[in-house]
């Protein structure tokens, strides 16, 4: 077990040149990395004290598992602790490796918006794997399942949800783009494209007006259904 | 075709009719808010109209159902705590109607009325105004001052409420340049029947501070510069004692 630690600035620029040299070489030397993760010069402790250890982790729901048991009673916000996201998606790196087809956003969460480069990471920071898991899990909980057993590294539909934080809170949204987007376990074809009228961006759009009208954030999913516009009937679920 | 959806249908609620306040005290260690609701009795909501807030910030949100329009059920301290937020989130306050979801009155973008010092209004900026200070007391004509705090300083939104070094050197000198602002430059008068955003800092010295300037002191074109000087010093004296007992809070926060 390890006590969980939180990066600060410079251990965070030391774990992203890290995660770069892992995705360029596909290795990394352990022994270095834990050596980040417990360096009085690049962190600090994390209060209150948890202790963590390394399991596997294959699907979002792995992760939320792991992280909804570590965080349990902590009322303070820690959605946007770039400090401790930052050390959690370096210390599970392991256990979903970074490749030359991921970016260094499933693992380090930025708040840096000096540079167009960390502001455009700062933009993606909903893409934390993680993070995102556990978010996913303790807005939804098994309303999100669709989402939950994914796996952790992938962002399909969860990329739409996850990066337009109105929608991905709201009680009925991710239902409804479950419902609408996906069937027998798989995503439905073209559901993001532009050309594809009632796509899930489409779909967000909608939303926003609606939301002048509607407290659309407290409705369920079939509430929503009922009143989208005729666009959106060729997605819904037949039946 | 584009679909435009032109009609709400929906009462605007004024800033004045829903006002939300940070507490002073925080509750388990985090802010807590208050809610003043006064709807117009003529504003035409039917009693069993839902009563909800939301305060947002970033990538987070966080929701309170305040009972109906007939019968306001204020959640507990402790439900009113900002446990997913900052508490210089944006505060939405909303009439629903329950059967249809429909909204039936808003304010939106409520900026709450902070604690300190519960006058000087909050405001966080990416640098555009601030470039690489890190707070600035931004006056805008006749306006009240506002606090002008660096977006780009992770957590500043807690850092000015809660960091003990920072309000233990900052808050005074926020206060210091209100008052000279309202005494020297903008030369206000107490005794004005007008009444400006000074006229609250002048009862925040007299009534929160104690501290009364001499009755014979000039006011406004004419002032005694020595005499406001003093009022302002003492003000500010009292402030950091009795307010954010900046001498202590500084000595402990370095360990002294």
């Amino acid at each position: 077990m390890v006590q969980i630690r939180r990066f600060n600035r410079a251990g965070i620029e030391r774990a992203r040149e890290f995660l770069e040299n892992w995705r360029e070489t596909g290795s990394f030397s352990p022994v270095e990395l834990d050596s980040h993760l417990r360096d009085p010069d690049l962190t600090s402790e994390f209060e209150p004290v948890r202790q963590v250890e390394r399991q596997p982790i294959r699907t979002k729901r792995d992760a939320a598992r792991i992280l909804k048991e570590l965080f349990e009673g902590i009322e303070t916000p820690i959605a946007d602790d770039d400090g401790l996201w930052s050390w959690l998606g370096m210390f599970f790196a392991p256990e979903y490796r970074p490749s030359s087809r991921t970016t260094t956003d499933a693992y380090i969460f930025l708040r840096d918006e000096s540079t167009t480069e960390l502001r455009r990471a700062y933009q993606r920071r909903y893409r934390h794997a993680l993070r995102a898991s556990y978010l996913i899990d303790r807005q939804h909980g098994e309303s999100a399942a669709y989402l939950l057993d994914q796996p952790v590294n992938s962002f399909a539909l969860e990329d739409r949800l996850l990066s337009d934080f109105r929608a991905f809170t709201s009680v009925g949204v991710i239902p409804l783009a479950i419902a609408l987007y996906t069937e027998d376990g798989e995503l439905k074809p073209r559901y993001s494209s532009e050309r594809e009228p009632g796509n899930i961006r489409h779909l967000l759009r909608v939303l926003i007006q609606l939301e002048r009208i509607y407290d659309v954030y407290s409705m369920d999913a079939n509430a929503l259904i009922d009143i989208l516009p005729a666009e959106f009937d060729q997605w819904k679920p037949r039946g | 075709m584009k679909r435009h959806l032109n009609y709400t249908g929906r009462a605007r609620i004024t800033r004045d009719q829903a006002m939300i306040r940070i507490r002073e005290e925080q509750v388990d260690d985090r802010p807590v808010f208050d809610l003043r609701l006064r709807l117009r009795h003529d504003s035409g909501y039917p009693d069993y109209a839902l009563v909800r807030v939301e305060a947002n910030r970033s990538n987070a949100v966080q929701r309170w159902d305040f009972g109906t329009v007939g019968d306001i059920v204020e959640p507990t301290l402790h439900q009113r705590r900002l446990t997913d937020v900052e508490s210089t989130s944006y505060f939405r306050v909303f009439i629903v109607e329950p059967e249809t979801s429909r909204l039936l009155g808003l304010a939106d973008r409520i900026r709450p009325i902070q604690p300190i010092d519960s006058l000087v209004l909050l405001r966080e900026d990416d640098g555009t105004k601030l470039g690489k200070e890190v707070w600035r007391v931004d006056f805008e004509e006749d306006e009240s001052p506002i606090l002008l705090i660096n977006s780009n300083v992770p957590k500043i939104g807690d850092i000015v409420l809660r960091d003990k070094v920072f309000r233990s050197l900052v808050m005074p000198q926020v206060l210091r340049q209100v008052l000279t602002q309202i005494a020297f430059v903008d030369q206000k008068d107490p005794d004005d029947n007008e009444e400006t955003w000074a006229t609250e800092w002048f009862d925040f010295v007299g009534k929160t501070l104690g501290i009364h300037a001499n009755p014979d002191m000039a006011w406004g074109a004419s002032i005694n510069p020595e005499q406001a000087q003093a009022w302002i010093d003492r003000a500010v004296d009292s402030f950091s004692d009795k307010s954010v007992r900046a001498v202590r809070s500084y000595s402990e926060a370095v360990g002294g």
